[in-house]
């Protein structure tokens, strides 16, 4: 089963109490029913926000109408979470899973400790939990696992000043932490696509290939591409299809693993699960869960 | 002596996203453009020239040709040198626009012969002739208008099968 973990929001989406119109959310339809036809089994919808998370940011959710074919990991009428271990499992044949991904755009240290669910009611809600570093001590930060958060979502598209350091991100391989790399600048001019190769080759050089997820950040239905379309893109960063394929699949599936254990468990090591038939006396039973 | 060795490339050109493919709409259909094999070929011309520069484009300028292109399906089969495959497949997955319009380009099979490409051809042929049937019957219906017959889709199949089979090295 393929992933993408990027459908990008309106920007209108970021502010607290932001609010998007009909149309747009139209527009998120549209490219949730486009990414089921070509095949991906889960989508996460990106909400990208400046600094600190705060409770307001959870206020879109609530607006947002039901997708057809598609099973929401939250409920539209309350925007609270469905269920805790929602993310992960396999998803019905036709069907697909919409995600809520939360991207924090940093560009101070201490607005990292927002994201954490100790901290932070809201950052429990998100099935994924991203940081987009704004210089290379915040990086360095995130890669160390200063915070809790499962992606380190770099943008591709603009120069970043510094560069992704294999000793950084080695440090971030051994958190489990996935480093994203999102195709939607490499279809925009061709300014952008260069500094994008450079990037996302620095990317899949300093990681080989290991804990990455290819994402499209997506704005409009037709910057989706298909699975294998994108392992051929891979090509170019000289990634090959295996890897490319692993950053689709199991390697996204991994990061949501990893933001299960931040919300749905007990320290990474229990978690507990409603029993389907509520009329049974029997106590709940506790199931262990080994952590990802 | 070695042979010169190509790759078949059988790709699908999508000009709307697949929700309005669906649920078509009279005034939508109309602003699609009519493509024609000059046009995928220039397509894919232009986008290794824009991915890959001067030196891409020359080498894959001699030996790409494109074999098929269907305008109803907009499905097509390229010919493309075997050693720079991976760079016409790179640059047409960074495609978006086909003349003005905007487009995704979909590879659905690559194969060494075309005989294998023919065969993944008309399998995709298939569903998408159906599927294009199917959406002008709807749009008669949502004008009024008589649908087209069903003897007319079986023509349809059996003629760009028999175009598709045709095809020579």
């Amino acid at each position: 089963m393929f992933y993408d973990l990027n459908i990008a929001l309106p920007e209108a989406a970021g502010k607290p109490n932001g609010r998007l119109s009909g149309p747009e959310w139209a527009q998120v339809a549209q490219m949730v029913e486009q990414a089921r036809a070509f095949g991906y089994g889960v989508v996460a919808l990106n909400q990208t926000i400046q600094g600190r998370l705060t409770a307001e940011h959870l206020g879109i959710w609530k607006s947002a109408p039901g997708f057809d074919g598609a099973d929401l990991s939250w409920d539209p009428a309350t925007g609270a979470r469905a269920g805790s271990d929602g993310a992960v499992g396999n998803v019905r044949r036709g069907r697909i899973r919409v995600l809520r991904r939360l991207t924090a755009v940093l560009t101070d240290a201490a607005q990292g400790h927002s994201l954490a669910c100790g901290n932070n009611a809201a950052a429990a809600e998100y099935d994924i939990v991203a940081v987009q570093p704004a210089s290379e001590k915040i990086l360095a930060a995130a890669c160390s696992g200063a915070w809790e958060v499962d992606m380190v979502a770099l943008d591709m598209g603009r120069r970043w000043g510094f560069i992704a350091k294999q000793k950084l991100v080695g440090q971030a391989l051994t958190q489990g932490l996935a480093l994203e790399i999102s195709y939607q600048p490499a279809l925009a001019g061709s300014a952008t696509r260069q500094q994008w190769v450079c990037n996302a080759a620095g990317i899949a050089r300093a990681t080989r290939g290991k804990n990455v997820v290819w994402t499209s950040g997506a704005r409009q239905a037709l910057d989706l591409r298909t699975p294998y379309d994108i392992a051929n893109l891979g090509e170019v960063l000289q990634l090959n299809s295996d890897l490319s394929k692993r950053a689709l699949s199991a390697n996204a599936r991994a990061a949501l693993l990893h933001a299960f254990t931040r919300t749905g468990t007990l320290r990474a090591v229990v978690s507990a699960r409603q029993r389907p038939e509520p009329a049974s006396a029997e106590p709940q039973a506790k199931k262990p869960k080994t952590s990802a | 002596m070695v042979r010169f060795k190509n790759r078949y490339i059988c790709f699908e050109i999508l000009l709307e996203p697949s929700d309005a493919a669906r649920a078509p709409r009279q005034d939508q259909q109309q602003a699609l453009p009519a493509l024609s094999a000059k046009a995928a070929s220039q397509l894919i011309r232009d986008s290794v020239k824009l991915g890959f520069g001067d030196s891409g484009a020359g080498h894959v300028l001699m030996g790409t040709q494109v074999k098929y292109f269907g305008a109803h399906t907009r499905m097509g089969i390229a010919k493309v040198p075997r050693d720079h495959c991976k760079m016409v497949l790179a640059a047409l997955t960074l495609a978006t626009h086909v003349g003005k319009h905007p487009c995704v380009v979909c590879v659905r099979h690559v194969s060494g012969t075309i005989k294998k490409c023919q065969k993944a051809a008309i399998r995709l042929d298939r569903e998408l002739i159906v599927a294009w049937h199917q959406r002008q019957r709807a749009l008669a219906m949502a004008g009024g208008a008589l649908p087209v017959a069903d003897s007319a889709l079986s023509q349809l199949l059996q003629e760009s099968a028999s175009q598709i089979s045709a095809l020579e090295l």
